[in-house]
């Protein structure tokens, strides 16, 4: 009997005592989750707080940097007032995609900074080539004063209504950010709102709306295109099977196709308009490599011609463990022309082509007025820096920043182990662009 | 003897379900950093040799010589002489490391992997497409991980599926979209109709549908 109680004693002894470990153990993990969140929260507040802070300085700033500019003359404050003002919207784009705000909340505001900041950009651009702010760029620049000041008021007045304790991330609905409380005192107003800014630079209307030019008038129905597409890629692949997948109606309208050949399956995409092909997308993971550099550079042009496209030159290899990609240059009369690019992706082990992107040529490549130099090639070398040894020099034609076209000398240059391309103005002798290759893991890039 | 046996038995297990709790806990806790370099050593090798460490030729291989060479570096920094990249010798040497957000490449790869790995491969080519053409339109961020972290932009930003190592096949569709392969040409949105709660993504003009992804303006 004794023993039985003993017994029952011992047991729920040992019980308690495991019982109590588990509840310490769970405590300790407990009031290590509190810690940490409450450690977490804080710091994700102590974010969107600077962040919210920052914006509205970059905003306040960016108000008092245009009403600077609206009254200034010299070139010289003129250029550190615009670069300040660049910035400004640079920053404050930065620190709105910080804060806990739905994108398509704020994507008035984005629109109206950023296409402040291109149009500034552009004005940056041309007091540093000397020329002069015009009386109608000042009276835009009054004009996108108003929007600043706007942008300025909503925000501050916003900042003044909130609590000295208000925390941003309680006022956060996780799972339907709709009902967010914080707005950043950002109202989703109209882009119509802001001036009309005409300009060529970032964000402007030419850029985001340039016109294709390379595939003519004629449309085709899917039966005609599908022709074409069969006949074209009959000349380098064995078709296994061909389905259409319908349309794509972006800046480029083209009828889709996947395509099977033996070992692959790509997805091709050719246009309504000219029945040019623009896209074929495939993935290749080689286990040998058989293809050298070489031969890719050959097997590229050669893919293009049975496309239809005649005329185009190997210009730039890239290469991962797998893939060569090729970018090919339209060429004519032995002036490379940079804007009519088609790129071409290649199998590492069997050269076959898995993709070929056409995008570029298809909106760029147009008969050209042929230009002449008005320099040397020997007058462009001397434009280079003396600390460059130059090995190559070629005419090219390059696109500018954002809109038009430059003819060039294309110095192909080292510095110790380092190669650069500078880009001489075949014109006019200036510096245009200086690119450096840098190798990287996945290909050697030009930056 | 039996019931001391029967309490130590007891203990013994409850003790173990205890320490099994707080196991769990310290496999949920993040591990410390464990990522390798994953720099080029063409890179390496060009940078060590115009610093003096390395007399080589640039082979992109990591030989016996680039092992000396980078022993001989990591002597004269004060790091450990393994021979091999680790993080602290390519952070030193000043090359990319897989682990840096800042590399464009890895950090697209990571979102389409995230986002649409069970994909067909143009279809994850398009996704990558979406987050470059946000970054050039005015209506968003101007960077790609302005574009790729914007609150609620991307539902595998939002619960950490980011962080998942991408496979070869997204590495290579972000390539492809970095070099310019866009299948949707131009757009800005993708959303999956068979989950999509949002009515404002429903009023977005339609581009085309790859797979499961319907790609709008």
């Amino acid at each position: 009997m004794e023993q039985n109680s003993k017994g029952w004693i011992a047991a729920v002894v040992a019980l308690s005592v495991g019982l109590g470990s588990i509840c310490i153990a769970l405590s300790i993990v407990l009031i290590g989750f509190i810690t940490k969140s409450n450690l977490y929260g804080t710091q994700l507040e102590n974010m969107y707080q600077r962040s919210f802070y920052e914006l509205t300085q970059n905003v306040n700033d960016m108000e008092l940097d245009i009403s600077k500019l609206v009254a200034t003359t010299t070139k010289s404050a003129q250029q550190t007032l615009l670069a300040n003002t660049y910035n400004d919207c640079v920053k404050a784009t930065n620190n709105l995609a910080n804060l806990p705000i739905k994108s398509e909340q704020v994507s008035s505001f984005y629109y109206t900074v950023n296409r402040i900041g291109g149009y500034i950009y552009s004005l940056l651009q041309s007091v540093n080539q000397d020329q002069d702010i015009s009386e109608e760029q000042y009276t835009k620049l009054e004009e996108i004063h108003g929007v600043a000041l706007s942008l300025m008021w909503d925000i501050n007045s916003y900042a003044s209504t909130l609590d000295i304790d208000y925390e941003i991330i309680n006022s956060i609905d996780w799972n339907n950010p709709d009902n967010n409380d914080f707005t950043g005192g950002i109202t989703v107003g109209d882009k119509e709102d802001i001036p009309t800014l005409i300009y060529d630079g970032p964000f402007s209307d030419s850029v985001l709306n340039k016109e294709v030019q390379g595939l003519g008038s004629d449309e085709y129905t899917v039966e005609e295109a599908s022709n074409i597409l069969k006949e074209k890629l009959s000349n380098v692949y064995t078709i296994t099977n061909l389905i259409y997948q319908g349309e794509t109606n972006g800046k480029i309208v083209t009828y889709n196709y996947r395509v099977d050949i033996e070992g692959y399956s790509f997805y091709v995409q050719i246009s309504k308009i000219g029945a040019m092909i623009i896209n074929i997308s495939g993935y290749g993971k080689a286990d040998q490599k058989n293809i050298t550099e070489e031969e890719a550079k050959a097997i590229a042009p050669s893919f293009a011609s049975a496309m239809g496209i005649e005329n185009m030159q190997p210009v730039w290899v890239s290469a991962d463990e797998n893939v060569y990609y090729v970018n090919l240059a339209y060429t004519y009369q032995d002036i490379i022309y940079y804007p009519d690019l088609i790129k071409v992706k290649i199998d590492k082990n069997t050269g076959i082509v898995i993709g070929y992107e056409a995008t570029n040529y298809a909106t760029n490549h147009v008969t050209r007025v042929q230009k002449s130099p008005t320099i040397s090639s020997s007058d462009a070398e001397e434009k280079v820096s003396t600390a460059l040894t130059v090995h190559t020099i070629r005419l090219t034609v390059i696109p500018n920043e954002f809109v038009g076209e430059t003819l060039c000398y294309e110095c192909i240059a080292t510095w110790k182990d380092y190669e650069y391309y500078v880009y001489i103005n075949a014109e006019t002798g200036e510096e245009e662009n200086i690119l450096r290759v840098v190798k990287t893991s996945h290909g050697d890039l030009i930056e | 003897m039996k019931h001391k046996l029967t309490f130590f038995i007891v203990a013994l297990m409850l003790c173990l379900v205890g320490g099994y709790i707080l196991k769990c806990y310290t496999l949920l806790k993040p591990q410390e950093n464990s990522i390798y370099a994953d720099a080029t050593y063409s890179e390496v090798q060009s940078r060590l040799k115009q610093w003096g460490y390395y007399d080589g030729p640039i082979t992109g291989q990591l030989d016996e010589a680039t092992i000396e060479a980078i022993k001989y570096f990591q002597s004269k920094h004060g790091i450990p002489q393994t021979g091999q990249l680790d993080i602290a010798t390519a952070n030193a040497i000043g090359v990319p490391t897989n682990n840096q957000s800042s590399n464009d490449l890895y950090l697209l790869a990571k979102c389409v992997y995230a986002e649409a790995r069970g994909e067909s491969y143009v279809g994850q080519v398009a996704v990558a497409a979406v987050i470059l053409n946000r970054v050039a339109s005015p209506d968003f961020p101007n960077t790609i991980y302005g574009v790729i972290y914007q609150p609620w932009a991307f539902t595998a930003v939002h619960d950490g599926q980011i962080n998942l190592e991408p496979d070869y096949e997204a590495y290579q569709a972000a390539q492809d979209a970095l070099n310019g392969w866009d299948p949707t040409y131009g757009a800005l949105y993708y959303y999956n109709p068979a989950v999509a709660t949002s009515s404002w993504i429903y009023s977005r003009p339609i581009v085309t549908t790859i797979g499961d992804h319907v790609f709008a303006i």
